[in-house]
Formats: structure tokens, sequence, C-alpha cells
């Protein structure tokens, strides 16, 4: 049984897609009310790892708790509390932004008071009371990745589990979006996040692990990665060393040598 | 290029499939590989088509030679009809799942300088040319039983004349009726679809009387009657059977026709490349209506099928084809023949069965509308099956929209024979139900757990689907059969005869929905 104190606790998980290993033995525990991230480059795991945790894809082995539930019985409980963008978020294309977000709503079971009070608020946030009316299938990249966070959110979820969540969102949404995270994070929400943005990690993550070739290879609290005097440097150091890919200026003068 | 399509079509459908990364993992030649997919499924394509061809000819001879009011260009029209039919359900197919998987984009990006022409190809080569065993092995048959070869050539011609017809038409209907948009209101598309319908429904009329063409334009008078498309198709097959002076004349029209359709095939690329830089792939700008707001989840999830079913033309085109079908339905009830025979009872029966087969398949069409939606189900605090029964419900209620007007105006025509019709419909809504409950389940059952997109390919695709078709026919034959020799084999039936086969029929299909609604729920 999980301790109170953590929202998530992994342990032993694998899972694999045919022959590729996409998890290997994965353990891990994020503590609740905080905002946990992910790093790690293309095709490490992260995304599945995420999935896994939302309950949206089973484990191979090993065991994954969520807010105290097994994500093998008690999936279906566990998506109530979480709200989850995946990093491919694919909606209905025929509806308005709208309509999707009144289907989640009663999804979710929210009363129609509550759903709008909630749509209004978000809606204000993300810029994207414009945009509600139309289909979403004629909105652009940032716009439908806006009503996907909306649509994680309008539950207001204990878990918030977000895949590369802002790709795509411009400046402005992207600060609003990022205060969101810290608000929610301070009313005790827990809120775990992928990303290729080191700054990104540094500014909004309490806690943060690489995962590299489906195993987590180091992870702590994010100022345990910024000690010194360089910190950012020494985080975006300790990811390259990790993921095997020091000599960047080589590899960039190869290409370069190339195109002469 | 063409076969890359028809490759990344398959490949969207299976890549999330377990079983089918295992397989491919230990695979040299990963494209080569699926691409054997598309050769195996065009092979099964074309044995079927060449058996329903063959199938027509030998049904429609038993009439033929047993003067039963048929000729030979009767049979050949139908056949041509047919493969008319299914070279425009193609080419929607074909349009519908570029549109709905971006298959041309990165064409559109590339150096190629017309990728228009690649759907064209794609459409003449893997699904126009299936058409060829749709009607030249009935001709051969026709041309064998008639001692006449020129048949077959006739036949060959008119094959590429449907052939090359059914792109430009096809992609006319993708583009406005099958909407290359997504249009959000609900008037326009619905009138679009209904205009659609009926000008199918006129060549259905065709197809199930075909005796009518001729009969319709007696006055038309050679040269005329070899000139008029496609009307001329009667009597040039009927000048091939006695060779002569005017078929030579229908030969050299015949390939007139071919190069001027030709001609148009081609020239609709210019339209399809049109129809690519406009945005075809992307959506209309268009707004959508306001949110009913929060409903309870019963009512939400029908009406978000409903909308999409309303705005995503391509999924109304597929769904209008049991309409379609359904119109020639009250087609002998209002024959001036008149009274109500075994005959036209038969014939009612028989097209609604064909709409209630088709129409089994709505939940399976709207499940294929999900597209890469089908994701957003694991995101869901439901079970999968929630979502799935919203999809029955409104099927069901299409098709009670389909069935109730055509039985109540067979019912008010028929008159005295009304307990006939209550009976064979209580009997068709029947089996309606447990087809439709037991193919959605089937084809459910077929989704990968992991799953990030379906489409036609995920249910096996076309062969996947006549399959199914074919035992959804035998489950509506069987009862009929089974109910017949009951009412033979009881000695007292007499006059009866058909009341009594009807009645058991309908009783069997009763139990095999009640079986169906409390086996898999609905």
């Amino acid at each position: 049984m999980s301790s109170p104190d953590f929202s998530v606790r992994i342990s032993g998980v694998t899972k694999s897609y045919g022959n590729v290993v996409a998890l290997n033995g994965i353990d891990l525990d994020i503590m609740s009310g905080q905002i946990f991230g992910v790093l790690g480059p293309n095709g490490s795991g992260k995304s599945t790892m995420l999935k896994i945790i939302a309950s949206v894809l089973q484990p191979d082995d090993g065991s994954v708790h969520v807010l105290g539930m097994d994500c093998r019985t008690d999936y279906l409980k566990i998506r109530k509390h979480i709200g989850f963008v995946p990093e491919d978020s694919v909606i209905y294309e025929s509806l308005t932004g709208e309509e999707f977000l009144s289907l989640v709503a009663s999804v979710y079971e929210i009363g129609k008071d509550e759903f709008e009070r909630r749509l209004e608020a978000l809606s204000a946030a993300m810029d994207t009371r414009g945009i509600m009316s139309e289909l979403i299938g004629n909105l652009s990249f940032g716009n439908r990745q806006k009503i996907s966070i909306i649509a994680a959110m309008i539950h207001d979820p204990e878990i918030l589990i977000l895949d590369e969540p802002t790709k795509g969102l411009d400046p402005r949404s992207f600060r609003i979006f990022k205060n969101i995270l810290t608000m929610l994070a301070e009313k005790g929400k827990t809120i775990i996040f992928s990303t290729h943005a080191m700054e990104i990690a540094e500014e909004l993550c309490q806690s943060l692990c690489i995962i590299y070739k489906g195993e987590i290879k180091t992870e702590g609290s994010t100022s345990s990665f910024l000690k010194g005097e360089n910190g950012r440097q020494k985080l975006e150091k300790t990811f390259l060393t990790i993921t095997g890919e020091t000599d960047l200026e080589t590899v960039a003068d190869n290409v370069g040598r190339t195109f002469q | 290029m063409a076969e890359r399509i028809m490759i990344e079509q398959r490949f969207t459908a299976f890549k999330s499939m377990m079983s089918f990364q295992r397989k491919l993992k230990g695979v040299d030649d990963k494209s080569r590989f699926i691409s054997r997919f598309v050769k195996i499924n065009y092979a099964a394509g074309a044995i079927i088509f060449a058996v329903i061809s063959s199938f027509i000819v030998f049904w429609n001879s038993l009439f033929l030679f047993a003067g039963g009011g048929m000729s030979t260009s009767n049979i050949i029209f139908i056949l041509f009809v047919y493969a008319l039919i299914i070279n425009l359900y193609n080419t929607l197919y074909l349009m519908g799942s570029v549109r709905r998987e971006h298959l041309i984009d990165p064409l559109i990006f590339s150096a190629i300088a017309r990728p228009e022409s690649v759907l064209m190809k794609c459409y003449m080569k893997y699904y126009g040319s299936l058409s060829i065993f749709i009607s030249v092995p009935g001709c051969v048959i026709l041309a064998i039983e008639l001692r006449n070869p020129l048949i077959i050539l006739a036949a060959v011609m008119w094959t590429l004349i449907i052939i090359f017809m059914s792109w430009p038409l096809g992609v006319i209907f993708s583009a406005k009726v099958g909407g290359g948009s997504r249009h959000s209101g609900t008037l326009e598309p619905i009138i679009r679809i209904l205009s659609f319908a009926f000008s199918l429904a006129g060549l259905e009329i065709i197809l199930y009387s075909p005796q009518l063409v001729p009969n319709m334009l007696p006055s038309i008078q050679f040269p005329l009657s070899i000139l008029i498309f496609p009307f001329n198709i009667p009597y040039i097959f009927d000048a091939m059977s006695s060779p002569g002076i005017i078929a030579v004349y229908g030969l050299i029209v015949t390939a007139i026709y071919m190069v001027v359709f030709y001609e148009v095939s081609v020239r609709t690329n210019g339209y399809v490349g049109r129809l690519i830089r406009e945005g075809f792939m992307q959506s209309s700008g268009k707004h959508g209506g306001r949110s009913a707001g929060v409903e309870p989840l019963k009512q939400a999830l029908e009406r978000k099928d409903r909308k999409i079913l309303i705005r995503d033309s391509q999924v109304s085109t597929l769904i209008a084809i049991p309409i379609i079908v359904a119109v020639p339905t009250l087609f002998p009830v209002f024959m001036p023949s008149g009274g109500i025979s075994g005959d036209s009872i038969g014939i009612y029966y028989l097209m609604l069965s064909i709409t209630a087969i088709c129409a089994s398949f709505y939940p399976s069409i709207l499940l294929m509308s999900e597209s890469g939606s089908i994701a957003l189900w694991r995101q869901f605090p439901l079970d999968a099956r929630v979502m799935l029964k919203a999809k029955e419900r409104l099927a069901l209620k299409m098709f009670a929209i389909i069935a109730i007007p055509l039985t109540l105006a067979a019912l008010i025509i028929s008159g005295s024979a009304w307990e006939y019709y209550v009976t064979l419909s209580v009997g068709l809504i029947s089996g309606f139900v447990y087809l439709m409950v037991r193919n959605v389940d089937h084809l459910f059952s077929r989704i990968p757990a992991e799953a990030s997109r379906v489409n036609l390919e995920t249910f096996g695709g076309n062969l996947g689907l006549l399959l199914l078709s074919a035992t959804s026919i035998l489950f509506l034959v069987i009862p009929i059969i089974f109910g017949s020799l009951i009412a033979d084999l009881l000695p007292f039936v007499g006059s009866m005869h058909l009341m009594v086969n009807s009645f058991l029929d309908s009783s069997i299909n009763v139990l095999l929905m009640i079986f169906a609604i409390r086996h898999y729920g609905i």
C-alpha cells in the first residue's frame, strides 16, 4: 500500500512494444503537491512512463500505484483523478472546442454551473474565448494544445500529467500556463510533465528525473542539480553526460564539412 | 508513389498492433512486408468480385433463358451499374482516408511536380482495376453461352469507361458532397448528401429493375439509341448479339466514349490539385453552433456521434448507403402491375434485408469515424463499451428512421396484405438489432488495446467487411430457409405457406435479438 505522501509509486516497471524495450525496470516515487519534471532525449521512454502513470497503458511487469490505487485493477478510478495531455494529443476535429469540453464535463460528471465557471476562468487565462465556437479541426496546433490543456484541467484533477505541454504555446500563454501550474502545485495538486527545455524544468520543477533508454539514470530535487556557480550548465551537462552527447561541437563540424 | 499511399493507409491502422509489430521486427524489408497486405487484399477483392459477377450472371441467366423478360443487355447493364457503384464508393473511401490520415501531405511538401496525379494512379491501380473482375468474368460467361466473343471486347472497353468515369464523379462527390471540408452547419451537408443519395438511388432503381431503361426510352431510334450515354449500353450489347454494321458502330462509339472519359479523368487531376493546394485536407473555417451545455453521459456521447456524423460528410456518405439501398424497396409496391404478390413481398423483404445488413454496420462506421480520437477513449474514466453502446443506440434510431416510413408506406399501399409486412418488419428489425450488436462487437474486439487510430484496415479492409457482410447475409437467410422448410413440412399450411414462413422466420430473428441483447447488451 502506498504512503499518502506519494501521489505516484512506481516499482520495477517494464514495458515493451514488440521487441523494443521502452521501460526497463523503473522505480520512482513522486511526492504529492509538487511539480515533477521528466527529462530525456527522444525515444527514451518518457511518454510511455507518463501514459502508464495516467493509466492509459498497462505495464508488462512491476507495479504502479497512483493515489494509493493499483493501476492494473483501479485504472478507471485513477483516470477520474487525473488530467492528461499526451504528446500527440488527438481530439475530435468535428466538434467545436466548447462542445468537446462539455463532452469532457459530461464524462467527469461536472455540474453545469461549475463547468461554466471553470471554462470561463480557463478560457480567459489561455486566451481561447474567441476560438471556442470554432471546429477543432480548423484550429492551429497551438490552439488545439490549449483546448487539450483545458480539457485536462476542467475536472480539477488531483494529478496533472503533461507530455511536452508547452509545444506550440505562444509566449503569453506559456507564461500564464507556468503560473497556473505553480498555483495548482501550491494548492496541493501534483504536476508531472516532460520537457526537452532545461530552463523550464529548472524554473518550475521541485524534483526531476532524467530517463535514458528506458531507465531512470538520475533523480532528485532540482536544487541538487543546480548547485554551484553555473547551475543551469550543470543540469545540461548532467543531461548530456548521461545521454552520451558530450562532443556536440565535433558532430556539428562534421555536418558543416559535409555541406561545404 | 501510388503504392506508398496504399502502404501508408494500412500502416496507420496496423502500427499499434502488438502482433504486427512483432512480425515486423523480424523482417528486413519492412515496406515490402506491408505491401504484401496490399497485394493480398487486392487478390482477395478480385476473387470475391469475380464470384459475385458470375453469380449475378448465373442468377439472371435463369430468367433470361426461362423467358422472364430479361435480356443479355439487362444483365450486362446490372454488372456495369454495380461496377460504377463500387467504384464511386472506393473513390469516396480513398479520398476520405487520404484526407483523414493526411496521406498526401508529405507529397505536397516534396519536390514532386504534380502530387495530385499520384492519387489518380492509386485509384486506377488499386481500386478501379478491380472493376475488370466485376464485369469481365460475367461477360465471358455470357459470351460463351451466346457464342459471341465480341461481348468480351465490348465489356473490357465499357469497364474502362466506368473506371475513367468514376474517378471524376467520385472526386466531385468527395469534395462537394463528401466534404473536403468539415462543415459545422446541418442543412447544407444534408441537402448535398440527399442529392447524392437520390442520384445513386436512380442508379439503384436501374440496378434492381434493368428492364426499365429500354422500356422507358422506347422511342429512341438508331442512331441516337447507340449514342446517348449511358442508356446506350443495352442497345450496344444487343447489337453485339447479332454482329453486323450496327455492332461496328457500337464499338466505335464505345471507343470514342472511352477516349473522352479518359481525357476527363486525367483533367480531373487539375481539380484534385486545386483541392489539395486550397486546403482540401485542412478545413473550411466555418464556425460551429453553441454547445448544449453539460448533459448526462449517455446523451452527451450520442450527441457527439451525431455531430460528427453530420459534420464529417465522409461518414455521412457511408451512412447514406442503406438509404440508397432502401429507396428501391418501395419500387415493387408502387409497380403498376399492382396487387401484392409473393414476388413483391419477396423483393420488399430482400431490399429491406440489404438495408438492415448495411445499417448493421452503422456503429462500425461511427467507430471508424473516431479515427485518432480512439486514443482518447483510454484517457476517459469510462469502460470503452459505454462509448460503443452510445453508437449502437444512435444506429438503432437511424435504422428506425429509414425502416419505419418505408414499412408504413408499404402497409398503407398494401391494403389487405398488411399482416405480411408487419410480420416481416418485426423479423427484420429484430434481425437488424442482432446483426448490429454482433458485428460491432466482433469488430470492436479487433481493435488493439493500444491502438492510436482506427480505420477500415483495422477491421481487415474491404475484404474483412465483405466477409462479415457475407456471414450477416447467412444469418438472415438461414431463418428464411428454416421457416420455409418447416412450412413445407406442415401438411395443414396450404395457402398460408407465405404467412407461416414469415412468422417462423421472424420468430427466429426475435429470439436471436433477445439472445444478442442479453449476451452483448445494448
